[in-house]
């Protein structure tokens, strides 16, 4: 399959290619118009008529697909025709290796294969094959890719990628004299340098004398064009540049010899050869200056008397950079390209001193740990999004591919939710939704763009994400949560009671306190739950959220059967300071049932209720007989010290001063614990119990009275008299 | 069966990004992977499948896709970039044996092959290796950026599968050649100025990362980065771009848009890593944050990978002459480099850069 060299394709291939090409101009065309629109139908037909044509010459024909080529016979046909190319990656995208066309095909046959090519249901291979004898198509028959002929080499690892020689073919073929007129173009479309390189690995200095002709031909003597333009000048030279110096030397006498210069044509080429052209031109002379003789004697000496200074010239200058290529050059920088600094700057003076810089510095202090961070994809896909986001902010860009440019950011989102980049989806939220992108995206965009974050789907996945890693970034997810808003929280309140994870209801619940009272009506709505878990959240939600519109509701759970509902709500109407809370409070307190008895204990000092303070002297007063209540004492005690109520010192003194003849420890436990709870009185009412516990024999109550007597300067004072 | 096939491939792609992002032990890891399990149990017509890339094609079961979505062209473009062509799944299969082959492709250099139902390797194919010319294989390189660059249109997408060649190629030459200036191509006509300079950009990037340790997946986006960065400039005017004389400043204004253009379009291809989308958009920023496009970024800082191919981009194009301007020697871009450094530059790659050159050539 020598494709390159192949001069003209049979007729039957060229048949067949051009109904190819045919094909294919409908098959692109199918998206643009309707199918009965007269561009397909006259491609059809075209594409048909030249499979007539080939089946007057031949029953059968064999298309062949080899990735992006396709080939009949021996040929490939013409790889440099993207219809054709085109086709073949579509046969092999859709696992097609081979088509044979018979005698006998009809136009409707080959429409409903056309068919076949366009349908968007994406089907390949062997199901392909089924496809086409489906709908009747005979006399095109689809030979589908046999991968199981490929071997399987296990545990093996591809390495490198092979090099292509095509034009060291053509070279050769030049050198030997081979080549058509129409294939010396291709010579010249081979950059120079390359072409030298290939010279210098093929060609040895005793070739024939026609071998330097050819090339010199293929640049200076053009059928083609008349005279000689700068390009094939400047060209010739770069490949003289790069010719190894013997071969250089040769080509140079032979094309001396060739050229029919004017000294006009000359000075004109010389006006636009490149700066850097014309020194190395010098160079090439003056090294070759023996052979040279008038018209190329003249050019030397013009070459000569050329002003090689080293000026820098820059593109232009915008403000205070100048422009080289695409770079600017900031002001600092462009003061070393003035003619003095410049000159300094590239002497070879310099050029030694920052060679000893560079050898005598250090190793590289990048320290390849922060290049790694640098690198991980969390932080390259938040650049990347950032930049994408930044195109939103541009002034030039078409409301086309700003929409492009939103559904891409809307596939990103897809893939953050899977992997729980709230930040990112935050950002995006925050740049969609800026009032001045809504107003260039019109309503239609705004709307899907609204649709796609409210969609069931995006909120079930930013739920599953939240439940799986939602606390390690927490404030985005939060972030998100309120950007999402109300859309988000029947769906957190349902992941909530499902959880099982009690950490993750814990995040869950926070998450659903930082959407504030927006969520009431929803804990209103599921205050009725069966499940005591569940109420107790929702009461919980109701405290946190400002849910006191809601407070009737809870007065009734004060009566309820389960207990721990019942002094929730207790604590959800303290929360909210109804006027009927501290009553509650008291009558839990005087409650026989142990549960509600400490749970009002508890929460009377959370509330700091001073109205229970009687109740509670009362049930620290009362006689344990039994020794059973000595830590229910313990938690009462606490609770007076939060409380802070003065009407509690005296009872207090009297248990310190009490003598015990049972429970002795149960009773050293309870003075230790009084004398833990002073500092939340004021300081003044306390003063005799410290005196007293000054005087203590027991170490830790003694320890803990020099404490309170040292913060409390008036004491201190005191002390020392 | 497709639906059921990509659903297979999401979930293994899927913990693939999770595996890389946090960890093999990270709960989105574990899920996926045994999501992709239960998937696969209803796969299995016989005691194997197989998945398998011939070209840029998925194969399953010897079966190829005809459609490719995003996560399709990652799973390729991982596996490829791994060695991988083709990989069996015995029936048998758990959870915990695929989040381990997982966590290889993530991270590992090579596959263990540990795994009792899973095997991987290649697919034999006549490839002729050549280890000739570096130049020549350069030269081959700069025609297959050329053919991707032109061949790009509308509505035909850019051949990254070619590119990633490319970079293969490049980061393989650059391991058996010990002189980067060996490779670095010559500086031809201005309209070939592109090409040549996108690839020798990859090259020198491609090899400051090298010099700072970086290897693997990293390497190869790095150097598609460098193909890539001036991508944009397929949306700039030719007559401006391949001008024999000087640009005015309205045309200056067009070029100064190429990081838009080039980030706007290979945004919306699914297979360009994240690392060429920043490049290409930040590669005229400076270490100082300024430089241009001037948008809202000005306070935040240049992607450490920019700044690798903004000394790269750097120092190749003062290399190139232009009809009104002659090229700049080496050591006075390296002079000019160390000048900068620290304004327009990171002052350590600056330096590590320098060191590495001076290593392979005295300047």
């Amino acid at each position: 399959m020598q494709e390159e060299k192949q001069e003209k394709l049979p007729i039957d291939a060229e048949l067949l290619s051009d109904a190819i090409v045919e094909l294919n101009i409908s098959r692109r065309s199918i998206g643009l118009y309707p199918p009965d629109h007269p561009v397909i139908k006259e491609s059809i037909a075209r594409a048909f008529d030249y499979l007539q044509r080939l089946f007057e010459l031949r029953v059968e024909i064999t298309l062949g697909v080899a990735m992006d080529s396709l080939v009949v016979d021996e040929n490939t046909i013409n790889k440099k025709n993207p219809f054709l190319k085109e086709f073949a990656r579509i046969l092999h995208n859709r696992g097609i290796a081979a088509i044979k066309f018979h005698l006998g095909l009809t136009k409707d046959e080959l429409i409903r294969f056309h068919e076949l090519l366009t349908m968007r249901e994406l089907i390949a291979g062997s199901a392909l094959v089924d496809y086409a004898t489906s709908r009747n198509i005979r006399h095109i028959i689809l030979i589908p890719i046999d991968f199981a002929g490929f071997r399987f080499v296990e545990g093996a690892a591809k390495a490198d990628t092979k090099v292509d020689t095509i034009w060291q073919d053509y070279v050769s073929n030049l050198l030997l004299g081979r080549l058509s007129d129409d294939e010396e173009d291709v010579i010249s479309s081979i950059p120079p340098e390359e072409l030298a390189g290939l010279i210098n690995a093929s060609m040895p200095e005793t070739t024939e004398t026609t071998a330097y002709d050819s090339v010199i031909k293929v640049y200076l003597k053009k059928k083609k064009e008349p005279g000689l333009s700068t390009e094939a000048f400047n060209k010739f030279f770069s490949l003289m540049f790069s010719l190894k110096p013997e071969l250089r030397k040769n080509f140079m006498s032979k094309a001396i010899e060739h050229a029919d210069l004017k000294s006009s044509d000359v000075e004109k080429l010389l006006r636009r050869t490149t700066p850097a052209n014309l020194q190395k031109m010098v160079k090439l002379f003056t090294e070759n200056s023996a052979m040279l003789q008038g018209t190329f004697k003249g050019l030397l000496d013009k070459l000569a008397s050329i002003k090689t200074d080293t000026e820098f010239n820059f593109d232009l200058y915008d403000q205070n950079s100048a422009i080289v290529h695409d770079i600017e050059i900031g002001e600092d920088i462009k003061k070393l390209f003035d003619v003095d600094n410049f000159k300094i700057y590239v002497s070879e003076s310099y050029q030694q001193e920052l060679q000893k810089m560079l050898e005598s510095s250090p190793e590289s202090r990048v320290e390849i740990e922060d290049l790694r961070k640098e690198c991980r994809d969390e932080v390259i896909d938040r650049a990347a999004l950032g930049a994408l986001l930044e195109l939103f902010e541009t002034d030039f860009i078409s409301t086309e591919d700003t929409q492009r440019l939103v559904n891409r950011v809307l596939e990103l989102t897809d893939i953050f939710i899977e992997t729980c980049r709230f930040r990112e989806i935050l950002q995006i939220c925050d740049t969609l939704s800026s009032p001045a992108l809504k107003q260039k995206l019109g309503d239609d965009t705004s709307g899907m763009i609204e649709a796609f974050f409210t969609s069931e789907k995006f909120i079930n996945e930013f739920i599953s994400s939240l439940r799986l890693w939602g606390r390690k970034d927490r404030d985005s997810a939060f972030g998100l949560a309120t950007v999402l808003g109300a859309k988000v929280i029947d769906p957190l309140l349902d992941a909530l009671i499902e959880e099982a994870d009690a950490s993750i209801r814990k995040f869950l619940l926070s998450m659903l306190v930082s959407l504030g009272s927006e969520i009431i009506p929803y804990v209103a709505k599921r205050l009725n739950d069966d499940q005591w878990y569940i109420v107790r959240n929702m009461l919980y939600l109701l405290r946190e959220c400002d849910g006191k519109s809601h407070i009737a509701v809870v007065r009734k759970f004060t009566k309820d059967k389960n207990l721990i509902i019942r002094v929730e709500a207790l604590k959800t109407l303290l929360h909210f300071r109804t006027n009927d809370s501290v009553s509650y409070l008291e009558s839990y307190l005087q409650s026989e049932n142990e549960t509600l008895r400490r749970g009002a204990v508890r929460l009377a000092g959370i509330y700091r209720i001073t109205e229970v303070t009687p109740h509670l002297i009362k049930l620290l007063e009362k006689k344990d007989l039994f020794g059973a209540e000595a830590f229910y004492k313990h938690d009462i005690v606490r609770v007076l010290g939060e409380i802070g109520d003065t009407r509690a010192i005296a009872p207090l003194m009297k248990i310190c001063k009490a003598k015990a003849l049972f429970y002795r420890d149960n009773l050293q436990r309870l003075k230790v614990e009084i004398f833990k709870s002073l500092g939340g009185y004021p300081n003044e009412a306390i003063k005799p119990l410290v005196e007293f516990g000054l005087k203590s024999r027991n170490k830790q109550i003694n320890a803990i009275s020099e404490q309170l007597m040292d913060k409390n300067h008036e004491f201190s004072g005191r002390r020392g008299n | 069966m497709q639906d059921k096939v990509f659903e297979f491939i999401s979930y293994i792609i899927t913990a693939l990004s999770n595996c890389s992002l946090y960890s093999d032990s990270h709960p989105a890891v574990i899920y996926h992977a045994e999501k992709a399990v239960k998937v696969m149990d209803n796969l299995f017509v016989e005691d194997t499948i197989s998945l398998a890339i011939i070209g840029s094609n998925m194969i399953f079961n010897d079966v190829p896709f005809a459609a490719k979505n995003i996560l399709v062209s990652n799973l390729i473009k991982r596996l490829r970039r791994k060695g991988i062509e083709k990989i069996i799944f015995t029936k048998g299969v758990t959870a915990e044996e695929l989040k381990g082959f997982i966590a290889e492709i993530a991270f590992s250099k090579r596959i263990s092959g540990i795994y009792p139902h899973i095997t991987s390797g290649i697919i034999e194919v006549n490839v002729k290796t050549d280890d000739g010319d570096i130049r020549a294989i350069m030269e081959i390189n700069i025609a297959k950026v050329k053919e991707a660059y032109q061949e790009f249109s509308g509505d035909k997408k850019l051949d990254m599968l070619g590119l990633e060649d490319v970079v293969i190629s490049l980061v393989s030459s650059l391991t058996r050649e010990a002189g980067i200036f060996n490779i670095i191509s010559p500086v031809k006509s201005y309209s070939e100025y592109t090409y040549a300079h996108a690839a020798n950009v990859s090259v020198l990037s491609i090899f400051q990362a090298e010099t700072l340790g970086i290897k693997g997946e990293l390497l190869h986006d790095i150097g598609l980065a460098g193909l890539l960065h001036d991508f944009g400039k397929v949306f700039v005017s030719k007559e401006i771009l391949e001008k024999k004389s000087k640009p005015s400043l309205e045309e200056w204004i067009e070029i100064k848009k190429h990081p838009v253009y080039g980030v706007m379009y290979l945004s919306r291809l699914s297979d360009v890593p994240n690392l060429a989308l920043i490049a290409a958009f930040e590669h005229h920023m400076k270490y100082d944050s300024t430089g241009y496009p001037e948008t809202n970024r000005r306070s935040k800082k240049q992607h450490i990978i920019s700044q690798i191919i903004a000394i790269s981009d750097f120092f190749d194009a003062l290399r190139t002459e232009r009809p009104y301007r002659q090229a700049l020697d080496v050591p006075v871009i390296i002079g000019l480099l160390m000048e900068a450094s620290g304004k327009d530059f990171n002052p350590i790659l600056v330096e590590s850069f320098l060191n590495s050159l001076s290593s392979v050539r005295q300047l």
